[in-house]
């Protein structure tokens, strides 16, 4: 058995003219890639957690945190995002050598990310339904956290001469070198020495992140979580939120997912966009599948925070549901950003401004719904966030009779999230009998 | 069809204390303005929906992001992209939702109206293939992947692929007309 015969002269001409067939289609492109940056911004944020960890490690917070709790979930988050393996996927390259270590944080934003030693927290090698058994007693003792320095190119300058900028780099450094070395004060006396010195200098960002992971690793976690809350930039405040919920949160072996953790003296974290004091919020699908009678949006609510409860997520939970006198977009809010419990960005601010960031596929408990054979939701919703259509809210959620009917949306497409009828537009509205599922929003 | 080098995609050296580095690594920015029709095309084939090819495309190349830095820079890129596609198009598949619903019908422009009724052609064709053999049949025909190259994708000895080629061909054969329908 060796070379093929060549492709007979129909089939290759076939073939030739189909592949004519496939012009560009650059506004398509431009939709993912706009789409992709958002989703790949905030990824980078969610490895950063892993840093967070090794610091809770280093300074105790971590000390409850047992082998056989890491196995479960906590690190193996962090660990498997730092390392950038998504759970519930194996390498497609099945033949590829050994690569060597990826950082463990990826560049965000106008924050670039430089490890500082070259050995950062890596995950091994693992099929893709195990977590990788990695106890904290194992992170390397060295485990630096990886620097966060500005990118000249990205920020403005507001004071900004050479060298000023040498002098700020310089307590930088200083501050990044002690917290390597475990030495928290002097980190923070380096901050707050810049911070006197620059209070809107161009490392200013680089500078509270650094003395937030101070105030980590010297135990004071109320201001760690204070200083998170005056977030310098949207995107600084999404770093300092998971940094800090990743640290406090693991103390008490919460999902590192999940970042409404309680600070000391009950501060609420994070501070995700200075000014508003709203944070990061978190988005589910229901396991329970429910017929069109959920006791109004009142009683949808109520289930949604119910299994928000029982996967030990506080907050106040409201359902993707429009009915005969509020829209969906209204009940919601326009105030996100929305992510998963495994730290995947779904929602920037508005849920009807853009598509979903990703699917929206997992539970409160983090089941992955996306293969599910029942991937319907109910909305009663267009894509617009508004009522569907007068008949389509089985009663405004009161109804799981056969003669009233609603709409739904499907979990397993971006486009048909919350409208299932923009795709096929032929289907009847589903019957009140079926059992479906609904989005939960926090608020 | 050609195929960049993997050269022209890989990443920067190793980065030292005093580098920086921009928002989305722009290697693999420049990956997916080059590949993004490649991928879309790929997935297309592989019996992905047209309108749900965004979708696709957007988990796939979140995906690939994730991979980049692990992945092996020396070897060729289209297969590995390839790789990708045939993973989510085969989990595409398993999605329940739109099982029963038809191809898409491609719209026919009159000036564009040979090329599409071939693609037409060959997409249904190819949904009815085995997925196997559809695999390597657009790897290797359509895509011209080289038989060392697709063993090396798909883990298979290379007699196996040369094998599966000619399996796919006459399964093919037998799925389209002697001339590709509609053409004058």
């Amino acid at each position: 058995m060796s070379d093929l015969d060549p492709l007979p002269h129909d089939l290759r001409t076939l073939f030739d003219d189909e592949r004519d067939a496939y012009p560009d289609n650059p506004a398509a492109q431009a939709r993912v890639h706009r789409r992709l940056e958002t989703a790949i911004v905030f990824s980078a944020a969610g490895a950063t957690t892993a840093a967070a960890v090794a610091v809770a490690a280093k300074t105790g917070l971590l000390a409850t945190l047992t082998l056989e709790a890491a196995k479960h979930a906590k690190l193996w988050i962090a660990v498997s995002l730092a390392a950038g393996i998504v759970v519930g996927e194996t390498h497609a390259r099945l033949a590829a050598p050994p690569a060597p270590p990826p950082p463990v944080v990826a560049p965000i934003a106008s924050l670039a990310v430089v490890p500082v030693t070259k050995s950062p927290i890596v995950a091994t090698a693992h099929s893709a339904n195990e977590p990788p058994s990695i106890a904290v007693s194992s992170l390397p003792a060295s485990t630096s956290l990886p620097a966060l320095v500005p990118s000249t190119t990205a920020l403005p300058a507001p004071s900004a001469g050479p060298s000023d900028l040498a002098a700020e780099q310089s307590l930088i450094d200083t501050a990044r070198s002690a917290l390597s070395r475990g030495r928290g004060d002097d980190a923070l006396r380096a901050a707050d020495d810049h911070a006197r010195r620059f209070p809107r200098g161009r490392l200013a960002e680089e500078r509270e992140t650094l003395a937030i992971q101070a105030l980590l690793l010297v135990g004071k976690r109320g201001e760690a979580v204070a200083r998170g809350r005056g977030a310098m930039s949207r995107r600084h405040g999404l770093l300092c939120a998971v940094m800090v919920g990743a640290a406090v949160g693991c103390e008490n072996l919460q999902d590192l997912g999940s970042h409404r953790f309680s600070g000391e003296g009950g501060a609420q974290l994070p501070g995700f966009d200075a000014g508003t004091g709203t944070g990061t919020k978190i988005f589910f699908v229901t396991d329970g599948r429910y017929t069109g009678d959920l006791g109004g949006v009142t009683g949808a609510d109520a289930l949604c925070t119910t299994e928000a409860r029982e996967a030990d997520l506080d907050g106040t939970f409201k359902a993707w549901l429009s009915t005969s006198s509020e829209n969906a977009r209204d009940r919601i809010g326009k105030v996100g950003p929305w992510m998963m419990v495994d730290g995947s960005l779904v929602f920037e601010a508005d849920p009807v401004a853009d598509l979903p960031k990703t699917f929206l596929r997992y539970t409160a408990k983090r089941t992955d719904l996306f293969f599910d054979p029942d991937p319907n939701v109910w909305t009663g919703t267009n894509k617009n966030g508004a009522l569907t259509r007068a008949d389509s809210t089985c009663q405004d959620w009161s109804s799981g009779l056969a003669k009233h009917r609603g709409t739904h949306g499907i979990l397993q497409g971006l486009q048909y999230w919350t409208d299932y009828l923009t795709i096929d537009q032929t289907s009847e509205l589903s019957p009140c009998t079926e059992r479906f599922r609904l989005y939960c929003f926090e608020q | 069809m050609t195929e960049p080098g993997r050269s022209a995609q890989t990443r920067e050296p190793a980065q030292h204390d005093a580098s920086v580095r921009p928002l989305v690594d722009p290697n693999f920015t420049r990956l997916f303005e080059e590949h993004f029709g490649f991928v879309c095309r790929s997935l297309q084939r592989l019996g992905v929906r047209e309108a749900d090819m965004e979708d696709i495309a957007q988990e796939l190349f979140l995906t690939v992001h994730r991979a980049l830095p692990e992945s092996d820079q020396s070897r060729p890129l289209r297969p590995w992209l390839f790789g990708f596609a045939v993973r989510f198009a085969s989990n595409y598949r398993r999605l329940s939702w739109h099982r029963g619903r038809e191809l898409d019908d491609v719209p026919v422009s009159p000036k564009l109206h040979d090329k599409l009724a071939a693609k037409r052609t060959v997409l249904r064709a190819l949904e009815r293939l085995d997925f196997d053999k559809r695999v390597v049949l657009v790897m290797h025909d359509l895509e011209e992947f080289t038989a060392p190259e697709i063993a090396e994708q798909l883990n298979l000895p290379l007699n196996t692929v040369y094998s599966r080629v000619r399996l796919a061909r006459e399964a093919f054969r037998g799925l389209v007309p002697a001339e590709p329908e509609s053409r004058p």
